[in-house]
């Protein structure tokens, strides 16, 4: 029987230039950065644009890693940043006027009007993720969306795991305070 | 309960898995921390349906394209040097025509004084009185 090969072994053999060991580590986190792309960008073509660009950054930046931290660490903290620079440009480009509206994917609702009701509920929700600060979404994304605990996502972000704790109350809190407010 | 404790709690809990029975006590009692409950459900609902997306298979090979492109292709001239590039252009370009406008200036100046002295009723005498004054001294 084959033995898998593990993380670190994988990233050797990327830095060395294998392509091939770069893309067994796309496939292990493809989803896990793809569902904090959505969680940034609800919106799947965007997100997935945006999982092609961190793996790409990852690449790229490979020589730098120095493997003390785990590859998915070093992966999500590539990730986040990424999501937060794009949801800046989006911004600008949103009030220089150069986005085009959002290209929603077709619903499955049968009837019409639940259909709006749900749209509707799903844009209020947005907005209220966009409404957190940085940190904040940062801290939610990775908690709520990539399901890491506590302490894997204190381990991203660098900072201590009941800073974590604090961010991620703030955002809830925040969050059902916007919800409720519509 | 009261409502700030069930908001405090909400805010630590997954509302589709773990509420309390004395969470739900205080919801059946309090119609606006239900319709905070119901709102708050109503997000982790949608954050449950965005992560049941799957990402395409295809990324994978769309990855790798890009890689080996970006191998393949000379490196392209980073963005922040262009930009700067572009101001300084910009900056030159501003100098010239300012250059082009002290120029067309004296023209026109020339212009002005060629129409006086040709147009004036007496034109021999101006330039008779500059050349006296000049070299009267010497």
């Amino acid at each position: 029987m084959q033995k898998v090969p593990t993380d670190n072994q994988l990233v050797i053999q990327a830095k060395k230039g294998h392509t091939e060991a770069f893309s067994t580590l796309v496939d292990r986190y493809r989803q896990k950065v793809f569902q904090s792309a959505m969680g940034f960008l609800h919106n799947p073509d965007d997100a997935e644009d945006l999982t092609q660009e961190i793996f790409v950054k990852a690449w790229n930046a490979l020589d730098g890693f120095d493997q003390r931290s785990a590859f998915s660490t070093w992966l999500y903290r590539i990730a986040v940043n990424k999501a937060i620079n794009v949801i800046r440009k989006n911004k600008i480009r949103s009030f220089i006027g150069l986005n085009e509206a959002g290209n929603e994917p077709f619903s499955t609702e049968s009837n019409a009007e639940e259909a709006i009701t749900v749209k509707e509920q799903k844009e209020e929700i947005k907005k209220a993720v966009d409404q957190l600060n940085n940190k904040q979404k940062k801290a939610f994304v990775l908690f709520y969306y990539q399901d890491l605990n506590m302490k894997e996502v204190a381990e991203v972000l660098g900072i201590s795991q009941k800073a974590v704790e604090s961010l991620v109350f703030r955002a809830r809190k925040k969050l059902q305070s916007i919800v409720d407010r519509k | 309960m009261k409502c700030n404790d069930f908001n405090n709690k909400l805010a630590f809990r997954e509302p589709l898995k773990d509420v309390t029975s004395e969470m739900h006590q205080h919801i059946e009692t309090c119609a606006s921390c239900m319709e905070a409950f119901k709102k708050t459900k109503a997000l982790f609902a949608f954050i449950e349906e965005e992560k049941q997306v799957s990402v395409s298979p295809y990324i994978n090979t769309r990855i790798r394209v890009q890689i080996e492109n970006q191998r393949t292709r000379p490196k392209m001239i980073r963005p922040v040097f262009v930009t700067v590039m572009s101001v300084i252009l910009v900056i030159l370009g501003f100098f010239s025509a300012e250059l082009f406008q002290n120029q067309s200036n004296m023209f026109d100046s020339a212009e002005i004084i060629a129409s006086e002295y040709y147009f004036s009723d007496n034109p021999g005498t101006q330039l008779e009185e500059i050349w006296i004054n000049t070299y009267q001294d010497e």
